[in-house]
């Protein structure tokens, strides 16, 4: 299976203080394509870190993360904001929509980033809005307007309008409900069996279940990975090895 | 108290930025109040405590002509009874002579005396400065000729006196009350007393003045009084020429650009402190918004509004009174330049003083003012709800309305951003708007003046008329020397043009000019409502004068000379900054009914082709001189004049577009500073998430400078239009105590336009500076990290 990227001795410090906190600890990972990728991890195990130093948003202290056959960690600040553009996806936890922009325009900005066609990226951003089930009456919305789920929806619209390598996912669920976190997840496992590969980092197990291949940090190292095959809903055998698998890690 | 120390210590380390940047702003308003004030209470009296020093008198009159049957006790008894002190000293008077001045030259009356002129009681001569070794034959200019003439001791100094030529050698400068600026018509110059034998042996006749300095008695109506003696004097002898002046148009003439300087720096002011008002209006606004969780928590542990607001309070009062401080002290650092200017035109020597009451008026002022914008401002804090507060003042519903969707939008996608970030950024928009157009007012304000007295110097404004040269004769080459300039191709639109000074009934004098035609006239601007006189019972008025006195166009108006009186016809209004505002014009017809022109001197005025210079007409005088001889009086070289005695106003306007260049960029400067910093942080997040799409730093600079184009363009645009049409009437309504009724000041369209787009890219460049703090703001810190 082709990788879209390859970590090497992959560190993260912070200072605080003058005292050195490592997060990531020389960190050697492949994402694949088309993977629904789970990191999963306690509280401050360094799994945002890994996830954003990963698609080119923070930078490590040491090591390699290429991208695509790129090597991105030595990239410029606005050369990796260009990388990401045209590369990467986000769906943030506090969704992060551009508040002074109706739905539609929240989408719309990030599609008419790599210089295409008004009317091209108009049509497909509506078309994706309609995927993730958001009605053309809320298009004029401001995020305001809406609810969470479907703001994190709109999230999801705007991550993958430039069709990108890999979509980061931090935590989508985290603040919705558990019927808008369906939904959302619903969302992303229809556009992964389409073929998105996605990273998507959390600690509920519900959300854990949708990927097909589990990463587990602990104390800033991958401490285990667990191939689940693809997610069939109901699957308790499938359920059972990854409540096995997070057993063993301790979780 | 300890509560709101802490609440301001915590202002001020959280908001030092915004408080730099009102700081610069209120030491800028300081400075020009404190500028202004100096000039009111400082610059402007020194000229009245100089003549209190120098026992000036309360005025002067001068007598010339035919001296021959004066009797000094024909006026004394009317003297006596009207003055309590006066001296009379007898002197050498040549009207219109040609001195060289500054790059030009200009053409005052000369009065010559000798050194007795330092040994007087009344209206004593100080010298100001001398080189005892400068021997020979030596004179002692007036000071102003140091200040804005450009002499030094031991220069030559050449004048024509009586149709001789003179080369003297600078002494020395003086300093005298009466004929010591270019602006009160005479300067008294002291020569040796050998040359001021000689002059009077071959001058006596034809030049010899006296002069008499007096003080009134108490109760005397001064103007009135002065009325009567001249024509008490005039009429005992028609061959007698009577002038006077009095102390406060004395003063006001020496002392007027200084008062225009105020004047400026107050409309200056007034400008800057809308500036003010807005920038800190927005700011307290900003303050609120940003720290609404700290406001919040204040309450919500017990701190009361008021708690909160005097703590702001304490903070703005702080800034404005060390800001005004320190303005007041630059106020005075910049003093020395600015009385450069002043004493140019002054002509005393002066030294800035210090005045309490300048930095009492500035500093009350603006901390006064500072502290009532911040009271109106932080109003809203007695609104806000501590639970609200602490969510941020979340809004559950908002229904603003997209006026820019990008899925329809023509342009790119930074300009489309942009123009989002206009439609949302409104008030900081709003504040630019009024804050560029007022900009935009006193630049073009300043490049007129510029334009009108720098580049293309336009006199209409400052003299009755203008052309290439005057030629004066006597009356026996009147026809000769007509027939002269008519028979020159070079010389066209041949004028006589007389001044003289006629008295309104017994209250007021007015220097009349007395045409052969009205229509000749060159500067036909200065006739702002009505027509020329063309009949011998018609005259024009001053407007100034004309409105003091309640008269209208068509109204009668008695004027007297001498014995003669007649009523006349005010056919149109005249406008003239010369002589307090109080002149007018007849034809000669009009003027033989009050006196014989026939004794008075010829002066014609002519103009030269298109592109013609000072060479050219200097060499119709040196042809002039040639055939008429003795018969000239004098000349007036009027492209030198033009240069000599614009000098100070290319000062003034030159000093008033460089101040306001600096003022403006310095305003916009701040004005994005403040704005874009309480920008950057309220969308600190939006920005994050632009970055995390994959903008780059350069991209939403871009898009944050462009969005405050749109705003800066159009008020640019605007008020452009505006400061077109409202220029004029606004140096009307400044320099309507100056005697300018209606401002015809040429505006430079192009010159316009420059400013504007030099405005214009500037505030961008200022904005892309100021917007470059988002390469600060990281992704992943303002996402995840906070």
């Amino acid at each position: 299976m082709k990788n879209i990227i390859e970590t090497r001795k992959l560190c993260k410090s912070f200072s605080n203080g003058g005292i050195q906190q490592h997060v990531l600890k020389n960190v050697d990972l492949e994402i694949y394509e088309k993977d629904f990728t789970i990191i999963m991890g306690a509280s401050g195990a360094g799994k945002s870190t890994l996830l954003y130093a990963l698609s080119g948003m923070d930078r490590p202290t040491l090591g390699e993360v290429v991208f695509c056959g790129e090597t991105i960690t030595n990239k410029s600040a606005d050369d990796l904001a260009r990388f990401r553009r045209d590369h990467c996806g986000f769906v943030f936890q506090q969704i992060y929509l551009v508040d002074s922009m109706s739905v539609l325009d929240n989408v719309l900005v990030a599609g008419l980033l790599n210089n295409k066609k008004l009317s091209e990226v108009t049509a497909k951003a509506k078309e994706i809005l309609k995927q993730v089930d958001i009605e053309e009456s809320m298009w004029d919305k401001f995020p305001t307007q809406i609810s969470g789920g479907e703001a994190q929806r709109v999230g999801i619209a705007r991550a993958l309008i430039n069709t990108p390598a890999l979509v980061f996912a931090d935590e989508p669920t985290g603040a919705l409900n558990s019927k808008t976190g369906r939904d959302v997840l619903d969302a992303l496992t229809r556009f992964n069996e389409m073929g998105q590969s996605i990273v998507m980092v959390t600690h509920d197990i519900v959300s854990a279940r949708r990927g097909n291949r589990i990463l587990y940090v602990k104390d800033g190292e991958i401490a285990g990975i667990c191939d689940l095959g693809r997610y069939v809903p109901n699957d308790t055998e499938r359920h059972q090895k990854l409540n096995e698998f997070l057993g063993k890690m301790g979780w | 108290m300890n509560k709101i120390l802490i609440l301001t210590k915590s202002n001020l380390r959280k908001n030092r930025g915004t408080v730099a940047g009102l700081f610069i702003l209120v030491v800028i308003l300081s400075m020009l109040i404190s500028s202004a004030l100096l000039m009111f209470f400082d610059a402007y009296p020194s000229m009245e405590r100089t003549a209190k020093h120098l026992n000036s008198g309360d005025g002067y009159f001068f007598l010339t002509g035919d001296l021959s049957e004066y009797d000094d006790t024909k006026l004394e008894e009317l003297l006596s009874e009207n003055m309590t002190d006066w001296q009379s000293r007898r002197l050498l008077d040549y009207p219109d002579v040609s001195v060289h001045y500054g790059k030009g030259s200009v053409n005052p009356g000369l009065l010559i005396s000798d050194s007795e002129a330092f040994y007087t009681e009344k209206d004593k001569t100080e010298i100001v400065d001398e080189d005892p070794s400068v021997t020979g034959k030596t004179v002692y200019l007036p000071y102003q000729f140091y200040t804005g003439g450009g002499y030094q001791i031991g220069d030559d100094f050449s004048i024509i006196l009586g149709g001789r030529d003179h080369t003297f050698r600078v002494k020395g400068f003086h300093n005298t009350t009466w004929f010591g600026c270019s602006n009160q018509s005479y300067y008294e110059l002291i020569v040796d007393d050998d040359t001021y034998e000689a002059l009077m042996e071959a001058d006596k006749d034809t030049h010899e003045a006296v002069l008499t300095v007096f003080d009134f008695k108490e109760g005397v109506k001064s103007g009135e009084f002065m009325i009567k003696l001249s024509n008490t004097a005039l009429a005992s002898n028609p061959g007698l020429s009577f002038c006077f002046k009095l102390l406060d148009k004395a003063l006001f003439s020496r002392t007027f650009v200084s008062l225009i300087m105020a004047v400026s720096f107050l409309v200056m002011t007034t400008v800057l402190l809308g500036v003010v008002a807005l920038m800190l209006g927005s700011s307290i606004g900003n303050y609120i918004r940003e720290n609404m969780k700290m406001i919040g928590a204040l309450k919500a542990i017990g701190y009361v509004s008021m708690d909160i607001r005097a703590s702001l309070l304490f903070t703005f009062g702080l800034l404005a009174l060390t800001g005004s401080v320190i303005g007041v002290v630059l106020g005075y650092a910049s003093m020395p330049l600015m009385s450069k200017i002043v004493i140019s035109q002054m002509g005393i020597p002066y030294t800035p003083g210090f005045s309490p009451m300048v930095i009492l008026i500035t500093v009350c002022a603006v901390t006064a003012f500072i502290l009532l914008i911040t009271l109106l401002a932080t109003i809203r804090i007695r609104k806000v709800e501590p639970i609200l507060a602490l969510r941020e003042g979340l809004e559950s519903h908002n229904f603003r309305k997209n006026l820019v969707p990008l899925s329809k939008a023509p342009f790119g996608l930074n300009i489309s951003l942009s123009l989002k970030m206009l439609t949302t950024n409104l008030s900081q928009n709003v504040i630019i708007f009024f804050v560029t157009g007022l900009l935009v007012f006193v630049c073009v304000v300043s490049l007129m003046m510029f334009d009108n007295f720098n580049l293309h110097p336009n006199i209409g404004l400052l003299t009755i008329e203008y052309g290439a040269g005057v030629l004066s004769v006597d009356q026996d080459a009147k026809e000769e020397a007509l027939d002269f300039l008519e028979e020159r191709e070079d010389v066209s639109n041949i004028r006589r043009i007389l001044n003289l000074p006629l008295n309104y009934k017994d209250q007021d004098t007015l220097q009349i000019y007395i045409v052969d035609d009205g229509a000749k006239i060159n500067n036909q601007d200065i006739c702002y409502d009505g027509r020329f006189p063309k009949y011998d019972n018609e005259i024009a008025v001053s407007g100034r004068f004309a409105s003091e006195y309640g008269y209208v166009i068509g109204d009668e108006i008695e004027m007297v000379y001498g014995d003669e009186h007649y009523d006349y016809i005010i056919s149109g209004l005249i406008q003239t900054c010369n002589n307090f505002g109080r002149e007018g014009m007849m034809t000669e017809e009009g003027a033989e009914r009050l006196l014989d022109l026939e004794y008075l001197p010829v002066y014609y005025w002519f103009d030269l082709p298109e592109g013609s210079d000072k060479d050219d007409c200097e060499e119709v005088f040196t042809a002039a001189k040639a055939e008429l001889g003795e018969h000239i009086q004098s000349t007036i070289n009027v492209y030198t004049t033009m240069e000599g005695g614009m000098e100070l106003f290319k000062s003034v306007a030159g000093l008033m577009l460089g101040l306001m260049g600096v003022v403006s960029a310095a305003v916009i400067t701040l004005i994005f500073y403040l704005l874009l910093k309480s920008l950057l942080y309220r969308r600190r997040k939006e920005y994050g998430i632009y970055k995390a799409l994959g903008f780059t730093s350069f991209d939403l600079m871009i898009q944050t400078a462009l969005s405050f184009m749109p705003v800066m363009i159009l008020s640019v645009i605007i008020f452009s239009v505006v400061s077109y049409y409202l220029a004029n009437p606004y140096m009307s309504m400044m320099l309507f105590a100056f005697g300018l009724m209606k401002s015809t000041f040429t505006i430079p369209i192009s010159g316009v336009i420059l400013t504007g787009v030099i405005m214009v890219l500037f505030a961008f460049m200022m904005a892309l500076l100021m917007s470059s703090r988002i390469r600060k703001i990281e992704a992943y810190r303002m996402l995840v990290a906070e």
